[in-house]
């Protein structure tokens, strides 16, 4: 348990240590440039004197330099750590870079007022820094290195090893040499700096718990998920084997297959068969809105034909329309620019319209299939002479297992749109387009699918 | 050819839609050999030279009908190929049926009169 924690913490983490490392790198070229400017500005604008202008930029074209260093060393793995190497080498170049800070900011702080100086408080800006990039260990670690460095310094000037720096305007004077002085900025910075450590390292290691907490939640919500299509798959396609199977052999029975039925036999057969094949349907119905829950549909999708799309699902739907006495009737153009999409979705979404109008529509005229171009969607509609449909039941239409409750059963046709609308709308959506009905009761109605042409990348 | 009618192989691993099949395809004046999965359907196709082939594309296991379309095209066959498939089924396959060279792909629950059309089309081509 303790490895794979540690493991998703580096994999969790290491996806912001280069973004913040990246960060971190420009933000460093711009202290190189403000201890250079901030230096000429104290010295010609302020007044400030006795400022080392030499030594500071130095030290700040030793930031600078080391910096682009860093700078290129990250940039490649910003974004995404590609691996644990890369992760190593991001951490690496986290510890070095922040090591190279304290020696930097020891030596300006040596050069503008040492033990007295006003910037002895970027120690604690990088103990933090290193809480938020590093482990705890190395941020304690890195913080230790900074006290010891300070320490160093304010020792050392103390006993004279190291000379001293007091740019006259920048530190308060007096009190010069007293070892009261030194003690409490050792003190005082010893308690600052492990307050600081162990507070933000506390704060930090409590997010990235938190972090690893919801990144478990969420790697079984999807495993979950995986079961439950899969098992949704496994049971539709149970149930729609053998049904398909009593489906056909109905149909078998009712044609006589096993020696002719007796007129009322046949017609109960019959009635056995459309019920069934109603359960078959909405089987069918299920399986799509499944499939379209799957990840992989993004991998599915190629340039669709949609000329050839709508031309295969009205064949499918020819025999179903010449039952009904319906007449499907096809406006097509010469060409069509292709669609990014699932060839078997979009012509599951024309036959769902086609299947409708052939149930619902009056045979008394045909049902015109048209596709066209509209700007920069290719538009597919279907339209019927059908009774129409009021304002307020297109509203309800395209939800799943709407139905469109009172013409429908008026005319003794109540076997319901069920899910064959809201399976338009939700293919449509998958493709980034729409799907929507004009009509008006009496009128008949015209269903359309709007989907976008494909870019001319993924154009083949 | 077998008695003077064209012979179609259907291989299919549910048995009562086979039977059906058989009955409605032997109605329809074809001799009808029938195999209960991908395997005993090669083996059958080698034996029995038909002039049709009617394949389930979900056997037992995926892509077991798309296989045995691949094994039977190695095999040398020039028959025409119809299948079955119960929709939705392409999505979860790693062949597209296009790909395969397929004559005709049906829907079930299968049209007999549709199935029946189709095949005389081939047949007499």
């Amino acid at each position: 348990m303790e490895s794979r924690t540690s493991e998703a913490l580096i994999l969790t983490h290491s996806l912001l240590l280069g973004e913040r490392l990246y960060l971190f790198a420009r933000l460093r070229f711009l202290a190189a440039a403000g201890i250079l400017i901030g230096a000429l500005f104290a010295t010609y604008v302020v007044g400030i004197r006795g400022l080392n202008l030499l030594a500071l930029t130095g030290a700040a074209v030793f930031l600078a330099a080391f910096n682009v260093w860093v700078f290129l060393s990250v940039r490649p793995h910003r974004r995404q750590s590609d691996g644990k190497a890369s992760h190593r080498r991001l951490v690496w170049v986290a510890h070095l870079s922040i090591l190279l800070d304290y020696l930097v900011l020891t030596f300006a702080i040596w050069s503008v007022g040492g033990a007295k100086s006003p910037f002895l408080a970027f120690y604690l800006l990088h103990a933090i820094l290193s809480a938020v990039l590093l482990s705890r260990r190395a941020a304690y670690g890195l913080a230790t290195v900074g006290y010891l460095l300070l320490a160093g310094l304010v020792l050392g000037e103390w006993s004279g090893a190291i000379p001293r720096h007091r740019p006259l305007g920048a530190v308060p004077g007096g009190s010069e040499g007293e070892f009261s002085v030194v003690l409490t900025v050792l003190f005082v910075y010893a308690l600052l700096t492990v307050l600081t450590a162990v507070l933000t390292t506390g704060i930090v290691r409590l997010l990235r718990q938190n972090e690893q907490g919801l990144r478990e939640a969420s790697d079984r919500l999807e495993r979950l998920a995986d079961m439950r299509r899969s098992f949704l798959h496994v049971v539709l396609h149970d149930l729609r084997s053998p049904v398909g199977t009593v489906v056909t052999m109905l149909e078998g029975l009712g044609n006589g297959i096993d020696g002719e039925l007796g007129e009322a036999a046949k017609k109960r057969v019959a009635r056995a068969g459309e019920k069934l094949r109603g359960v078959l349907d909405l089987l069918r119905g299920l399986r799509v809105l499944a499939d379209l829950e799957t990840e992989r549909l993004e991998s599915l999708m190629a340039p669709v034909d949609m000329l050839a799309t709508v031309r295969a699902a009205v064949e499918d739907q020819a025999d179903a329309a010449e039952q009904r006495g319906q007449r499907l009737q096809i406006e097509l153009p010469a060409t069509l620019p292709s669609i990014h999409g699932v060839e078997r979705l979009l012509r599951e979404a024309v036959a769902n319209y086609l299947t409708n109008a052939i149930k619902y529509a009056d045979p008394t005229g045909p049902i015109i299939v048209r596709a066209a171009q509209v700007g920069s969607f290719v538009r597919v509609e279907v339209c019927d002479q059908g009774p129409g449909i009021s304002v307020e039941d297109q509203g309800r239409l395209f939800q799943e297992f709407a139905r469109v409750g009172k013409s429908a059963a008026q005319r003794g046709k109540a076997s319901g749109i069920g899910l064959g609308l809201s399976i338009v709308r939700r293919i449509a959506e998958a493709h980034d387009g729409r799907a929507g009905v004009v009509s008006s009761a009496g009128q008949g109605s015209t269903f359309f699918i709007e989907l976008p042409i494909s870019p001319p990348s993924s154009r083949k | 050819m077998r008695d003077g009618k064209h012979l179609i192989l259907c291989v299919d691993d549910d048995a009562d839609l086979l039977d059906l099949l058989r009955m409605q395809l032997e109605k329809g004046g074809y001799a009808v050999e029938a195999a209960f999965s991908a395997e005993e359907g090669l083996a059958k196709f080698k034996q029995v030279n038909p002039d049709l082939l009617i394949l389930d594309l979900m056997m037992e296991e995926i892509d077991a009908g798309t296989n045995l379309v691949k094994e039977l095209k190695l095999a040398g066959n020039q028959a025409p190929i119809l299948l079955l498939s119960s929709m939705g089924d392409q999505l979860n396959l790693s062949t597209g049926y296009r790909e395969l060279g397929l004559d005709a792909v049906f829907q079930k629950p299968v049209n007999a009169e549709a199935l029946l059309r189709t095949i005389k089309a081939k047949l007499t081509k």
